[in-house]
């Protein structure tokens, strides 16, 4: 009986298992051996050195590190005054004020370049001339994370320390400085290693504001892989840049470990009462307000701007397919939407599975919590290239599916990222309770664990899908013909033909995109009070 | 060591008043505790004295010197926070060192390290040096928070319910050592708790505080025997609140018995009066001697055996009706070496001297 009971469990366990590691490790894993052998495998250490050592490389190499370096540095030292005045007051409106800064983050790339390119179009300057552009966008959508993860932090901190340090002698900015900024220090580096590593694999954003001279090694994987058809090239690419994400990940975490404190939550907040609180904190929104509303007016300004003057025009052309496009822009929205309900779709069921499998621990579940992260390390661009070069053989690349599916392999990562939190946080026991009071486990875990995964599910799964309606990096390889067209794709290729009539179309696709998105985040947001788990 | 004079301190929190007028002395090398239920003030109070809390009026006197504009830093003081506020990004020794930075400037950095050393070893954490303070017990934690306290020899030190979060048997070890430490030093101190076990265990002279107000201060035996209000007696612990009458002979009567007259030493009003009286001033009396005193009778009503001891409470038994199980009776609350079961029946005599008047309710 009893025998008979752990096997029935340990059966189910595998089942449950099983999907998600098989979709991780047809969709995930082998991309990357795809690519790790077509870099690896096929060329000798000789032409790999080759490969690194031309000096058109070296330069782009560079420069994408220090592009992204000087992007985490400036959103750091924008994010922090608005990490601090989130972190340290209480004010009524804070959790919009909050939330208004997530927007940015889940803005599909595509659209925030459209609007800092709109921007330097309405002040006369060409973007592509100057790397200002680049910077401003990643500045836009990055700021989130210091805000978010540096902010929340800091609203934990425990004041009592500080106190103490005072009692202690500590004159209160000698107090600040070995307390508080001390504790503060390796979560600041923690969430700039973090921008740095978005800044470093950014790819829609250089696509469209970057100039000759402003190639990342994620560009040039598409250049060489799409355009020149040097896939062996593009492979060592690759391999340079899952190298370098790896090494970030990994001195990321033990870094992490070596220095984090984890605080007890008792932080006490600044209620705003103080005249000089409410020119602080007051300003700073403002100017915050400004200069992150600025982008997003103009934008909105210019995608109304017609060749006679002010108007709808530009939005009802979108229903008149255009010769660049193989599609209306309208046909390519219907596209994103329908990839984007397969993705959400896809993401929640294989993210159950795998959420389940997680929380309940073992060799497995602890394996499959590292390998369903591994999307959110990997680029998009090298995902896409690895399925370029891993279904080739198959000749599934031509398949309409593989696009939802690389969004639903991007969009698990969020999934899980809501889900197994609150599974976790049901108390095991109450679960014995149901038990005892006699609901078998299947109906004890409906009762007690799937009204809390429910809302984790949902919330992962909007995010799934508004990541989807965004992607552009794995999209862009995958693409093929008028079906699998999206809405991205159609806003670059828009954005790319100088003159004023389809320029204008694609700033109106990216405002009709961007409030999508952000209204899905938005409704995420507030019916979820803790916000992103991911940030 | 250092004393402390607290006079007239207000503080406001809106339209409450947290503390109320309040004034307090410290003597030097006394150790003080100010106990009261939560949300009396007495936290706000310790932070009044160690300038983290403006005061709305009044002033506090450290040492004799009004320290009205002297910041938190140059106060020269010791806080033990209740969950101890190490510092959580340091490693135990450097938490203790970290106060001397400041307090003695002229030391190097191998004497602070001896010196935090040493107090290490005096709270019994000499090879804890090292460790991160994420990973030490609740009991360790506070071990740390005293040693820290008390390296840079402050002038006060002050305890803010520092062992309110630790279970009863370490509660009782830490007391013993910290009365042990703090006599060592000759350590002034103020002691907050809730708990009045941890003020009759370690303090000089007991404050006891109610919504920002002193209602009692004196020394542990005396606050006992003589507690100056009902507040104050409850809050103590004491059980045997009654209202008797007491005539203008010195008869004292309760519930329809007369328990005796009181000595002719004792001054006692006269009227309806509301009296504390000691469980040591109950005693159980033979059944024999029943016609030789005035005794109460009683039947008991729950039996708690603690510590050797049969800890009774006996509902008072109308005057002839022995038997009848008598509805809203009064209690009382005694200790009985000899075993005791609940339905006994005991007669309880009441040693009248150690009466303690709270109120005169009314006059005959």
């Amino acid at each position: 009986m009893l025998k008979k009971t752990i096997l029935v469990r340990s059966l189910g366990r595998s089942l449950l298992a099983a999907p998600p590691l098989i979709f991780l490790g047809l969709l995930v894993l082998w991309p990357l051996i795809a690519v790790l052998r077509r870099s690896l495998g096929e060329s000798s250490a000789a032409q790999i050195v080759d490969i690194l050592n031309r000096p058109a490389l070296i330069r782009v190499g560079w420069f994408t590190l220090w592009q992204a370096l000087v992007s985490a540095a400036l959103t750091t030292i924008i994010g922090l005054p608005i990490a601090h005045v989130l972190g340290r007051y209480q004010f009524r409106g804070k959790a919009v004020v909050r939330s208004a800064f997530v927007v940015p983050f889940v803005l599909p790339t595509v659209v925030v370049a459209a609007a800092i390119r709109s921007s330097f179009d309405r002040i006369g300057v060409d973007p592509s001339h100057t790397l200002v552009a680049v910077l401003a966008a990643h500045v836009f959508f990055n700021v989130a994370v210091i805000v978010r993860i540096v902010g929340g932090f800091w609203a934990t901190l425990d004041n009592r320390q500080v106190e103490a340090a005072q009692v202690l002698g500590a004159k209160p900015f000698e107090a600040w400085r070995t307390i508080t900024f001390r504790q503060l220090m390796p979560v600041i580096v923690g969430a700039m290693l973090l921008v740095f590593l978005f800044s470093f694999t950014s790819f829609g954003v250089i696509r469209v504001l970057g100039g000759l001279r402003t190639a990342t090694i994620e560009t040039e994987i598409f250049r060489y892989a799409i355009s020149r058809q040097e896939f062996d090239v593009a492979a060592v690419l690759s391999l340079v840049q899952i190298a370098a994400v790896s090494i970030m990940a990994l001195a990321s975490s033990v870094f992490q470990r070596r220095h984090s404190v984890v605080s007890k939550g008792t932080g006490a907040l600044t209620s705003v009462s103080a005249w000089r609180h409410k020119i602080h904190l007051g300003s700073v929104i403002a100017i915050a307000a400004v200069v992150f509303g600025t982008p997003v007016g103009i934008l909105v300004e210019q995608s109304l701007r017609g060749a006679n003057g002010y108007g709808l025009a530009n939005y009802r052309a979108l229903f008149t397919r255009v010769d660049l496009l193989p599609v209306s822009a309208i046909g390519a929205l219907t596209n994103s939407f329908f990839f984007a309900a397969i993705a959400a779709g896809l993401a929640i069921v294989v993210g159950l599975a795998a959420s389940i499998t997680v929380v309940r621990g073992g060799r497995v579940g602890r394996a499959l919590e590292a390998f369903t992260l591994l999307p959110l390390g990997i680029s998009a661009v090298t995902l896409g290239f690895g399925y370029l070069l891993g279904f080739a053989i198959f000749d599934l690349r031509r398949s309409l599916w593989l696009v939802p599916i690389s969004h639903a392999v991007i969009g698990l990562p969020f999934v899980m990222a809501s889900t197994v939190p609150a599974l976790r946080s049901t108390d095991a026991r109450v679960r014995q309770a149901a038990a005892t009071l006699g609901a078998s486990p299947i109906r004890a875990w409906f009762t007690v664990d799937w009204p809390r995964a429910r809302g984790g599910l949902a919330a992962g799964g909007g995010l799934a899908a508004a990541v989807s309606i965004g992607e552009f990096g794995a999209t862009s390889f995958l693409a093929r013909g008028a079906d699998s067209f999206t809405a991205p794709l159609a806003i670059f290729r828009l954005l790319g033909v100088p003159g004023p009539q389809l320029r204008g179309q694609a700033l109106a696709l990216s405002v009709v995109v961007g409030l999508l998105v952000a209204t899905l985040a938005a409704i995420i947001e507030w019916r979820r009070a803790d916000g992103l788990s991911l940030l | 060591m250092t004393d402390v004079l607290v006079e007239e301190a207000t503080v406001r929190f809106g339209v409450q008043l947290a503390v109320d007028e309040l004034s307090l002395a410290v003597g030097s090398g006394e150790i003080v505790a100010v106990v009261g239920p939560s949300g009396s003030g007495k936290s706000t109070l310790l932070r009044v004295i160690a300038g983290l809390q403006p005061l709305h009026d009044g002033r506090v006197l450290i040492g004799g010197e009004d320290v009205s504009g002297v910041p938190t830093h140059r106060r020269d003081l010791g806080l033990m926070f209740q969950d101890h506020a190490l510092f959580a990004h340091l490693s135990v020794v450097a938490n203790v060192e970290y106060g001397l930075k400041f307090s003695s400037r002229s030391m190097s950095r191998s004497q602070r390290n001896r010196r935090a050393v040493e107090l290490l070893d005096m709270v019994g954490l000499g090879a804890y040096q090292d460790r991160r303070v994420g990973s030490l017990s609740g009991g360790e934690a506070q071990r740390v928070a005293l040693a820290r306290a008390l390296a840079p020899k402050p002038g006060l030190l002050m305890l803010d319910e520092p062992l309110g979060s630790l279970d009863r048997p370490l509660r009782v070890q830490l007391i013993d050592d910290l009365a042990r430490v703090l006599r060592d030093v000759g350590q002034t101190a103020l002691y907050v708790t809730h708990d009045q076990t941890e003020a009759f265990g370690l303090a000089d002279r007991i404050a006891v505080m109610d919504h920002g107000q002193l209602l009692a201060v004196d020394r542990p035996a005396e606050l006992w025997a003589r507690p100056n209000s009902e507040f104050v007696a409850t809050f103590l612990g004491h059980r045997n609140i009654w209202t008797v009458d007491i005539s203008s002979t010195g008869e004292v009567r309760w519930n329809g018995y007369a328990l005796g007259s009181i000595p002719d030493s004792m001054e006692m009003p006269v009227g309806s009066v509301r009296v504390v009286t000691p469980v040591p001033a109950l005693s159980i009396v033979p059944e024999a001697d029943r016609s030789a005193s005035a005794a109460l009778v009683t039947i008991v009503d729950r039996v708690e055996f603690d510590q050797g001891v049969y800890r009774v409470r006996a509902g008072v038994v109308a005057r002839g009706d022995d038997t009848a199980a008598a509805q809203n009776r009064a209690w009382v609350y005694l200790d009985s070496r000899q075993p005791v079961v609940a339905g006994d029946r005991l007669l309880v005599a009441v040693d009248l001297a150690q009466l303690c008047v709270l109120e005169l309710i009314h006059e005959p």
